[in-house]
């Protein structure tokens, strides 16, 4: 009997200890954030690799007949007042040439049709389809499905969204990742070895760092041709990427180095004859990951918005390739502001991008601190 | 011995920024010499201009020199004051530079102040009324204004200047008014000034507010507030004197931290709102291809960063103590 209730107060205290522990690891809060950061990226990122076939047309196709159409109204209900389970949509009617008015011609209904073939587009750059998950049957006449309207070349906004997704998205984080590689090599040696070598590259990566990282950007872009194919600009941006952004990758690491070759086991190593290679890529590296992957998260956004910020500047992507930023070029100019709103839907993503990136940063610095 | 800490400092740090400008000049002057194309190289294609005029341009420009040759004559000029000229305004770069600086420098100390005005106040009272409703929604626009690219707040002010017609669009003034100090020309000034300056401030703010707040419920716990009280000092003057002062040293280090997201700040949102500034300017002149204007933003920005890392630091020593006397300074 009383080892019994011995054993209830051990187990009791072992609860306890549990969630104490589990809540010092992470608030709810922290881990409720974390998760909408990702959960919002993996979204986007999904829907912009899928892009070509989640937006009815391809990004590029011109309807000269329909500029600055709003967001189609997609109807259940018709004229008459009859409810249809499958939904329609009318045909637009130009009604203010000047201003690009339209009204809805409701003398036909065209309802919607799910994986249909339409136009063709490229699926992650390796093959051709033509299916789409939602369009409208009946060819030439019939209207076009525009679910967020069109621009001022009658272009799809949404195809162009989840294209320059494609770009916008990614261009950024590779350019970063490619820093990682330098910044990480360098710095790893730099606070191994110490002495010149460390002396030298810490000069190198102050100089990189004595510019603000735009400005720098811009001196870097200035090395290019000034029109450039998309092949090229891919190239180049990544190029600028890895130049602007290895230097500080290099000092976190060298400091995260130097910290850690302190601990015993980095002497162990050394004295079991270890060379410095196989100390640095199979103790050390793994000893600092986490911080660096953090700065990962954190540092992101900046190059995603460097991309947009070249783009939008016209010395990026350029047309009649699509990014966030060519397109956020478009959504300003004075009339466009004015009268479209529809066209400030890259805006939006944009500002969910970076939230999501800090959202995912910010709980995971958070998370680091209370470790 | 604080003047000769600083002394030493300032000494300390031009020394080392002369070769640090060297080479910053150096890289960029060959990356952007090495560049396919120059200013000319538009006009080549208009059918309309001969092949001999464009050579004579360029000779004129000194464009077909080497490049090693080029460097050292833009060397040269920089040492004696001069910067060259602009190849496509036809100005020398320090005329045209000074201007924009101006317009780059009135914004971004706006941009400081009003940071400054929102945040520590708000931050100061977020502390002292932790988890209450206005720390909570301070925390939250924090997050949110620290999240929002400069990029997207710039758009949504030009929406909202085109929407309610409320701002002028663009410029540093209206189209024929005067630049003086008259109250009229001041107040049209300020008018274009205020929202460019707002969505420069917003995001500088967010960072402020943050350190402010975390470093008031530091200053709060420590054991001098504790003394403070004990003395029967009001609530006031603990909050205010003692608590605030000391939270607003960390706020000195991100000074220099400032200074650089400002100045990247200002290409993006003087490009987007028509702001006739340096950013604005950077981006023109990489546009055209315009080497002299580019190199000498490169270097007046390189100075910048410079000068305000070294004010941030002598601020540090003045506001810390600990530091005077120390090499770690």
């Amino acid at each position: 009997m009383l080892l019994k209730s011995e054993e209830k107060a051990k187990i009791k205290e072992q609860k306890a200890k549990g969630t104490s522990a589990a809540r010092r690891s992470l608030p709810r809060s922290l881990f409720t954030l974390r998760r909408a950061g990702l959960t919002l990226l993996i979204v986007f990122y999904f829907a912009s690799l899928l892009g070509g076939f989640l937006a009815p047309y391809n990004f590029r196709t011109q309807s000269r007949q329909t500029p600055f159409l709003p967001p189609v109204r997609i109807h259940f209900i018709d004229a008459q007042g009859g409810f249809h389970a499958r939904p329609f949509i009318y045909k637009p009617k130009l009604t203010d040439p000047l201003n690009f008015g339209y009204e809805e011609d409701r003398s036909q209904s065209y309802p919607l049709q799910f994986l249909v073939r339409g136009e063709t587009y490229e699926l992650f750059g390796l093959f051709t389809s033509t299916l789409h998950l939602v369009g409208i049957a009946g060819g030439e006449a019939a209207p076009r499905l525009h679910l967020l309207g069109t621009d001022g070349l009658g272009r799809d906004v949404l195809a162009r969204l989840l294209y320059g997704g494609q770009v916008s998205l990614v261009v950024g984080p590779l350019g970063l990742l490619l820093a990682y590689l330098i910044g990480v090599t360098f710095g790893a040696l730099a606070g191994w070895y110490g002495g010149a070598t460390d002396t030298l590259l810490m000069r190198a990566a102050e100089v990189m760092m004595s510019l603000p990282s735009l400005m720098l950007i811009l001196a870097l872009r200035a090395a290019f041709p000034l029109s450039v194919t998309p092949a090229q600009v891919a190239v180049m941006m990544l190029t600028i990427f890895a130049v602007v952004g290895w230097a500080e990758v290099a000092r976190l690491t060298r400091g995260l180095i130097v910290a850690e070759k302190q601990r015993d086991y980095v002497a162990a190593a050394i004295a079991s004859g270890a060379g410095d290679w196989r100390i640095l890529t199979r103790h050390l590296l793994p000893n600092v990951s986490t911080p660096l992957i953090t700065q990962f998260a954190i540092s992101a956004p900046a190059f995603i918005l460097a991309e947009i910020a070249l783009s939008y500047l016209g010395v990026g992507v350029q047309e009649p390739s699509a990014s966030w930023g060519t397109l956020l070029a478009d959504a300003t100019e004075i009339s466009v502001l004015k009268n479209y709103l529809w066209m400030m839907a890259p805006a939006v993503l944009v500002f969910l991008t970076a939230l999501a990136f800090h959202l995912i940063g910010e709980s995971n610095s958070a998370a680091e601190a209370r470790r | 011995m604080l003047a000769r800490t600083i002394t030493r400092l300032v000494l300390k740090r031009l020394i080392q920024a002369v070769p640090t400008l060297l080479i910053i000049s150096a890289l960029s002057f060959a990356l952007i010499g090495a560049a396919p194309g120059d200013a000319l190289t538009a006009l080549e294609q208009d059918g309309r201009i001969r092949a001999e005029t464009i050579a004579k341009l360029r000779q004129e420009y000194g464009l077909d020199r080497p490049l090693i040759v080029r460097y050292g004559s833009w060397l040269k000029g920089v040492l004696s004051g001069d910067l060259g000229a602009s190849l496509a305004e036809k100005l020398p770069v320090t005329t045209l530079i000074g201007e924009r600086l101006i317009n780059t420098l009135k914004l971004s100390l706006t941009a400081t102040l009003l940071a400054w005005l929102i945040a520590l106040p708000l931050g100061a009272l977020a502390a002292v009324r932790r988890g209450s409703w206005i720390d909570r929604a301070s925390s939250a626009l924090a997050l949110v204004s620290v999240s929002t690219p400069r990029i997207v707040l710039a758009i949504l002010a030009l929406l909202f200047a085109a929407r309610t017609g409320l701002f002028p669009i663009g410029n540093v003034r209206s189209l024929g008014a005067a630049n003086d100090f008259s109250l009229a020309s001041i107040a049209d000034g300020l008018h274009h000034l205020m929202l460019p300056a707002v969505v420069m401030s917003l995001p500088l703010a967010a960072v402020y507010l943050r350190q402010m707040r975390a470093g008031m419920i530091e200053a709060l716990q420590a054991d001098f507030i504790r003394t403070a009280r004990a003395k029967g000092l009001s609530e006031k003057a603990v909050v205010v004197r003692h608590a605030a002062r000391n939270a607003l040293n960390p706020l000195i280090t991100l000074f220099g931290y400032a200074i650089a997201a400002l100045l990247s700040g200002s290409i993006i949102v003087e490009t987007v709102m028509a702001w006739p500034g340096l950013g604005q300017l950077a981006v023109n002149s990489v546009r055209g291809r315009d080497v002299p204007v580019m190199m000498g933003i490169v270097l007046m920005t390189a100075v910048m960063m410079i000068i305000g890392n070294l004010l941030a630091d002598v601020l540090h020593v003045i506001s810390d103590p600990r530091l005077r006397g120390s090499e770690a300074a």
